[in-house]
């Protein structure tokens, strides 16, 4: 075995590097029974999941409760609210680069792996949402034909990727140094680090383009789409986080201090408030103005023409976020950690709606006829959502599993036992 | 509104050379990211057979160079030969616009049926040569024997209005001038003078056929195809096709023909 | 504990885990076989097949006549699917006169019939709104009356692709499945479709239509005339569009639509010539477009008389 103290030369990494990844695969195959549970219990619902998509390929996507007038449901509500929670992780790289906050170093490497995870359910839930998914390669460039760049979708596919290669970047190579016990060099991944904050900014404004862009859904057709899109990732990345972590430290026994914690409730606090008041300010937009425009949101808080499928989820949402908010703000939020957790939790569902559901649906209610058709999702695409997400905390949790060794130095090349490693 | 529009779409609608006219200047003026996009976006409006290269959009001037001198050439596709021949419209040779009548006009049906199927019908004149007639039949509700089926219900008109008092196989004009069943359009555009301007254009009364005279021909609508000239407002009728998509309210009674349509 | 009984652990565990592999694997097989029926149905050369845009004459020959194989295979009719290209000097306009509109979905019935559309959910390129007199609010629209037409006051406005100058459903879709061509017509490559419905989204005017499943026809009630940007048979999981019967009016007859018309209150022709009937409309007449003010330059026209 190599010394740590020798630089490694190129074509040692040729034998270092599956080395690297031989460790991480048995790593993530042992563990305690609880473990082996959690995963099979995930493994489990990511089959229905799979078995309900295949239905919905072989039958047509009459398996879902789409229509020619909400096209976008389910899948696409799941999928704008986790390119939200993807973006929202880099909260862990702002303080700790940007402030050079240095606790919040040890924890960084949580929210990029959330983020892979999170950018992982994304490119499912589109996919899932194809109607033609063995066409796929009709988008890739150069073999196919890429619109772009007339199309938002080519730019959200390209900032997608590219940032799932960026955060898989840093975790590989901060995770590959650490097990050769070497310094990393910052040349390889600082300016990588920075790249992810503008580059997580961009997924979720160019998400949010998609939506805003279209000048016949009056519902959506709003600047302030993409700055509530980027505050409600600051909303949900942090508190998915907070939770992450104070699930870690009972599960992996992670050593984390109460700083990260507080930094991000401090986040947490602010954007919570901020996300809430963009939201009056553009329901009193379209309130106080009244007029046609204003029947979506009508629909969506209180229904119209007695179709009120969508009001118990906003309703459900708004009271959510508004506890969540009352909670975080009282003073023994620092303290007591019952508080944090519950309003961390509260928030990731109300964000949850009221980027989903509650902003995805009403865009097609009413249709650009003016026809009223409602919709709830079918059994099929609860299936699939619930097995995307299986398959994505499948990912999350492999991922934490073998990293966080790693980092700690369990796991290295110098040789501990992966027995010793197991947690 | 009409007339600005007309000229606005004249412009757009025109040649190629005057668009690239258009777009070139703008593009040097803003050289900007997004003027390229704008202008790459018209030119894949315009230019529809336009096919962009993949590494086109790094550079502006690219595009629009790339742009010309693909059109200059002559887009590709245009040369690959199909498999249905292009027709151009526009030549002088125009093929005929008949005017559809309803079988049996300017006669009357006497209810039998012939041999070969089809009803019997006579020449009015066949009984009207007999039956003298009054010098003022004004009242078109009172037909003692015959046309008890006919309820005049047009403006203030009287049946002599349009029918011609001595021969009854022949309509008459305002002016006396006799005129043949088959020319009726005329007797009514004598009133109808907007509609019969439409109509003239093309824009009333349906036709069938070829939109392009210089390919095939067409038949259009004769008036008492869809006015009963005793009649003539249009009678509510019961519509078709009603929608039948998923979760879209129908109407009491509406029944869906695919159980399994709506069954999930 | 394990670490206590190493050498035997391991092993057990190797195999353990091997087997647990396995069954996933197989769970993972089996979860996926709905997919192998599907597959049976989509060919190998439907699978690699080129954009429209990119077949030369040859490869569209042999594509066109796949088609019709398949669809005597699947539908058991004998078509023709031809490949109709624009005509020279044609950009097509459409013009609706609402005064002489009754509402009795002639159009519609016509449109379903031409394109061979899917049966059971009644489907057609255009949506007939019935509107209260005195108001262009669509929020008041009814799509589904059933009562006789027209009723009293009432108007009537079908509405379908408005085949935009400036086309929303184009520019947002991620693989150029769907262009304008030149004589102005927004057609879709059914067989290029990814299925993510942007361009449904994007669409203001409802033009577009998704299949939801394989469009269900018989054999003796499909119309064997069929193009391949037009009305063939669309394949499951595609969307659609109006294409202005492409494969009536590029060969200089009249769409469907218009033909069913009881009362003549659609013009249809070629904007480019100063002697069509569609330019008469649009000089003589004070027509409008439907949502100008979203800028897509609707090439499809609504007035009144008088």
């Amino acid at each position: 075995m190599e010394t740590e103290s020798q630089p490694v030369v190129h074509s040692e990494h040729r034998i270092n590097y599956p080395k690297f990844l031989w460790r991480l695969i048995v790593q993530a195959t042992e563990g305690r029974p609880l473990y082996y549970a959690w995963m099979t219990f995930l493994t489990a619902l990511a089959l229905v999941g799979a078995n309900a998509w295949a239905q919905q390929i072989e039958s047509g996507m009459i398996t879902t409760n789409m229509t020619d007038q909400v096209s976008w449901g389910l899948y696409i509500a799941n999928f704008t609210f986790l390119v939200g929670l993807a973006a929202g992780a880099v909260m862990m790289v702002i303080p700790a680069y940007v402030y050079r906050d240095r606790d919040m170093h040890d924890v960084v490497i949580v929210g990029e792996l959330l983020a892979i995870a999170a950018i992982t359910m994304c490119l499912m839930f589109v996919v899932a949402d194809l109607g033609r998914p063995d066409r796929f390669w009709h988008m890739i460039p150069g073999l196919g034909r890429f619109h772009w760049p007339m199309s938002m979708l080519t730019w959200d596919v390209i900032v997608l990727n590219g940032y799932l290669l960026l955060n898989l970047h840093i975790c590989g190579y901060l995770l590959y140094t650490r097990f050769l016990n070497r310094r990393p060099n910052p040349a390889w991944y600082v300016p990588f680090v920075f790249l992810s904050i503008v580059w997580a900014i961009s997924i979720h404004t160019v998400t949010a383009f998609l939506y805003q862009g279209l000048g016949g859904r009056p519902f959506w057709n709003t600047a302030l789409l993409a700055p509530r899109f980027i505050v409600s990732a600051f909303v949900t990345g942090p508190a998915f986080i907070i939770l992450t972590l104070q699930i870690l430290r009972h599960t992996l026994g992670l050593q984390v201090t109460d700083k990260p914690i507080a930094t991000l409730m401090g986040v947490l606090r602010i954007t919570v408030l901020l996300n809430l008041f963009m939201l009056a300010s553009e329901l009193f937009t379209q309130f106080y103005t009244g007029g046609t425009h204003v029947t979506a949101a009508e629909y969506l808080f209180f229904g119209t023409h007695g179709k009120n499928e969508l009001v118990p989820w906003i309703w459900s949402s708004i009271t959510m976020n508004v506890i969540a908010a009352m909670l975080l703000l009282h003073p023994g939020a620092g303290t007591k950690r019952w508080l944090l957790n519950t309003a961390c939790v509260l928030v990731f569902f109300g964000v949850w709606i009221e980027k989903g559901m509650g902003l995805i649906v009403p865009g097609f209610v009413p249709s650009t006829l003016h026809e009223l058709v409602e919709y709830a999702p079918s059994m099929n695409e609860w299936k699939i959502t619930v097995g995307v997400w299986a398959a994505g905390l499948l990912v999350y949790t492999i991922a934490l599993k073998v990293a966080l060794p790693v980092l700690t130095g369990k796991i290295s090349l110098s040789g501990t036992s992966n027995t010793a490693a197991k947690p | 509104m009409s007339r600005t529009k007309l000229q606005k779409n004249k412009r757009i609608w025109g040649q190629q050379p005057i668009y690239f006219a258009q777009v070139r200047p703008a593009a040097i003026h803003f050289g900007t990211f997004f003027s390229m996009i704008a202008n790459y976006k018209a030119i894949l409006v315009k230019n529809s057979h336009f096919r962009p290269l993949k590494t086109i959009h790094l550079l502006n001037f690219f595009v629009i160079a790339v742009a010309i001198l693909d059109s200059a050439c002559g887009a590709p596709d245009d040369t690959i030969v199909r498999n249905v021949a292009v027709a151009s419209p526009g030549t002088t040779e125009l093929y005929p616009e008949t005017i559809f009548l309803p079988p049996g006009i300017g006669t009357y049906a006497t209810g039998k049926i012939l041999a070969d199927g089809t009803a019997e019908t006579i020449p009015c004149m066949t009984c009207h040569a007999t039956i003298p007639t009054a010098k003022t039949q004004t009242n078109p509700m009172d037909p003692k024997q015959f046309h008890q089926d006919i309820s005049l219900v047009h403006g203030n008109l009287e049946c002599l209005s349009c029918h011609d008092r001595e021969n009854r196989n022949a309509l008459r004009l305002a002016s006396g001038s006799l005129l043949e069943f088959r020319e009726t359009v005329q007797l009514c555009a004598q009133c109808h003078g907007l509609q019969y301007r439409d109509y003239t254009h093309g824009a009333h009364g349906g036709m069938n056929g070829y939109w392009d005279r210089s390919t095939g021909e067409r038949t259009k609508n004769g008036c008492i195809v869809c006015h009963s000239p005793h009649n003539p407002k249009i009678q509510p009728v019961v519509p078709v096709l009603v929608p039948n998509d998923r979760f879209l309210d129908h109407p009491m009674g509406e029944t869906t023909t695919d159980s399994t349509y709506n069954g999930h | 504990m394990e670490a206590e009984n190493k050498p035997t652990g391991i092993s057990r565990r190797t195999v353990v885990k091997g087997a647990a592999a396995t069954l996933g694997a197989a769970a993972f097989a089996r979860a996926m076989a709905p997919i192998m029926n599907w597959s049976e149905t989509t060919s190998l050369d439907e699978f690699v097949q080129k954009h429209y845009r990119e077949l030369n004459s040859q490869e569209m020959n042999d594509v066109l006549r796949r088609l019709e194989r398949e669809t005597k295979e699947n539908y058991g009719a004998d078509v023709t699917i031809n490949d109709i290209k624009p005509m020279q000097g044609v950009v097509f306009g459409y013009a609706l006169n609402l005064s002489i509109c009754i509402g009795c979905r002639k159009c519609a019935e016509a449109c379903h019939k031409e394109n061979n559309h899917d049966r059971p959910s009644h489907n057609a390129y255009i949506r007939v709104l019935e509107l209260d007199q005195g108001s262009m609010n669509l929020e008041n629209a009814n799509t589904t009356y059933t009562h006789p037409v027209p009723a009293p006051g009432k108007y009537y406005m079908p509405v379908q692709c408005q085949q935009c100058e400036n086309p929303p459903c184009v520019n947002v879709c991620p693989v150029e499945a769907t262009w304008q061509e030149a004589d102005g017509i927004t057609v879709v490559d059914y067989n290029w479709c990814i299925g993510c419905r942007y361009c449904e989204a994007a669409c203001p005017y409802h033009a577009r239509r998704f299949n939801w499943r394989k469009p269900e026809i018989s054999a003796t009630e499909i119309n064997p005339n069929q193009a391949y940007l037009s009305n063939r048979i669309r394949p499951q999981g595609v969307v659609e569009k109006c294409t202005f019967c492409l494969h009536r009016t590029r060969v200089g007859r009249l769409p469907a639509c218009l033909e069913a018309c009881p009362t003549g209150a659609r013009v249809f022709g070629n904007l480019l010539d100063p002697n069509s009937e569609i330019r008469w409309v649009l000089e003589n007449k004070r027509v409008f477009v439907l949502k100008e003010e979203l800028g897509t330059k609707p090439r499809f026209f609504y007035f009144f008389d008088v």
